[in-house]
């Protein structure tokens, strides 16, 4: 068993058909953990679950909506009737990130209800749903949201997004502080990643993909799964222990914080 | 008189924020966060902050209510602070500052949904800042202590100066002299919270 191995452990992934979720859900399952793709549709979340258990692997989908509460309790109730708790709780799900005038936002339009329902609401109540589990779980329980550089630096276009990914990062940071005597760790990771969003605006603008690999030290977009996913288990093992209230910023070294 | 004749919207705030601005020479403002002014305008601050955001509770024992009031109602009401000082400015630029105290930045056990609040506020901010340049607007953060809160209480080192008035600081953000500052958080809690 190597040191990252997450056999025996139950981790939930939100967004997980498509994407960065679903490049840690495989990444996670590839080291033995337990995986339940929470996927909105499951047109897009059975195909990630099927071809983990091809893989050899453990994992079901089940449809979630990350903007319903009830939604969330089932995935966990799955999970826990299925795999007996929750180990490792990764919202990853975001709808939004629509471009916008700060002047003309309005408060009840989908740029903003959708970007603070899914990245906001969303964590808190997966951070509520999830809890009993991660401190059954103890020092293996993890709390795992996905934020975005865009969350540390701003952004021009996008004002809701960054305000939501922000407030992300201070949900972990204060849950960080609050389980830390239960041994649960609650972490960031700000991806930038090859996903099918992304793929549609190199599309839409293809100068777009020159000019984000051009600032980009190491010259790529990332992977979802050797590039995020890999950074997800690591925090999801216990190699991480003593990691926590972070945000890992996996972006090819486009922004550099400290 | 730094800020002699100027004219400064200000939503919440104790008497400290209000009191430095008018010692400075500013005509001071009080107003909700959605405001149409009467007249011209040189800055908006920010401080506005719902009490029931300041009650400590673990996340556990939050309920959609509280966060409701605390997360979603605060954020909008930073929204359109925002909105409000860009067209109170006419397109002739201006000053917005949000009064956003440290734990922002540390979190804090027992307020994860104001420190989510915060940094939702700070990162608006930086947007502004960012989109709002080129019309003459910066957009600055004014980082305060949180009341009550001291270092140790978020495991931090205690403050290294033992009182900062801010009033005295934002007086010194809102000076000529800071007119390329933006985007920015001046962090004046005295020294708990230092940036990396």
């Amino acid at each position: 068993m190597t040191a990252l191995s997450l056999a025996g452990r139950t981790a939930i992934v939100t967004g997980a058909g498509q994407g960065v979720g679903e490049g840690i859900a495989r990444a996670l399952a590839a080291r033995g953990a337990n995986v339940v793709i929470a996927a909105r549709r499951a047109e897009t979340g059975e195909p990630v679950a099927a071809a983990i258990r091809e893989g050899g692997g453990n994992a079901f989908c089940i449809e979630t909506d990350v903007t319903k509460r009830e939604a969330l309790a089932a995935a966990v109730s799955a999970a826990v009737t299925r795999y007996g708790g929750v180990t490792i709780m990764v919202h990853n799900a975001f709808r939004g990130g629509l471009p916008h005038r700060l002047e003309e936002l309005d408060p009840d339009s989908p740029a903003w209800r959708y970007s603070s329902e899914t990245a906001v609401w969303a964590s808190y109540r997966c951070a509520q749903e999830a809890f009993p589990w991660l401190r059954s779980a103890g020092e293996q329980g993890r709390l795992i949201l996905l934020t975005s550089p865009a969350g540390v630096e701003g952004s021009v276009n996008l004002p809701a997004y960054a305000a939501v990914k922000g407030a992300q990062r201070a949900l972990a940071k204060s849950l960080a502080r609050e389980w830390g005597p239960y041994g649960i760790t609650v972490n960031c990771i700000a991806p930038v990643a090859e996903t099918p969003s992304l793929s549609s605006a190199f599309a839409h603008n293809p100068v777009l993909r020159e000019r984000l690999t051009g600032r980009t030290p190491l010259g790529r977009i990332g992977r979802p799964e050797e590039d995020i996913g890999a950074v997800a288990a690591f925090l999801a093992s216990d190699d991480a222990s003593y990691v926590t209230g972070q945000t890992i910023v996996c972006d090819g070294g486009s922004f550099m914080g400290l | 008189m730094r800020l002699a004749g100027q004219v400064v919207y200000l939503t919440g705030g104790d008497a400290g924020l209000a009191g430095a601005l008018t010692r400075a020479g500013a005509t001071v403002v009080p107003a909700p966060p959605a405001f149409t002014a009467d007249g011209h305008v040189d800055a908006v601050i920010h401080a506005a902050l719902d009490a029931v955001a300041l009650e400590p509770r673990p996340l556990a024992d939050v309920d959609d209510a509280r966060f409701e009031a605390v997360w979603e109602r605060g954020m909008r009401a930073a929204i359109a602070c925002c909105q409000s000082a860009y067209r109170a400015f006419a397109g002739g630029g201006g000053r917005i500052v949000f009064v956003v105290p440290t734990v922002s930045m540390s979190g804090a056990a027992g307020l994860a949904p104001l420190c989510a609040l915060l940094e939702g506020q700070r990162l608006l901010a930086k947007s502004a800042a960012r989109q709002w340049g080129a019309a003459g607007i910066t957009v600055n953060v004014l980082a305060p202590a949180l009341d009550g809160f001291d270092g140790d209480a978020i495991s931090l080192a205690p403050a290294a100066l033992g009182s900062v008035d801010i009033g005295e600081v934002l007086v010194g953000l809102l000076s000529p002299e800071m007119q390329f500052v933006t985007g920015a958080t001046v962090g004046a809690d005295g020294g708990i919270w230092m940036s990396p």
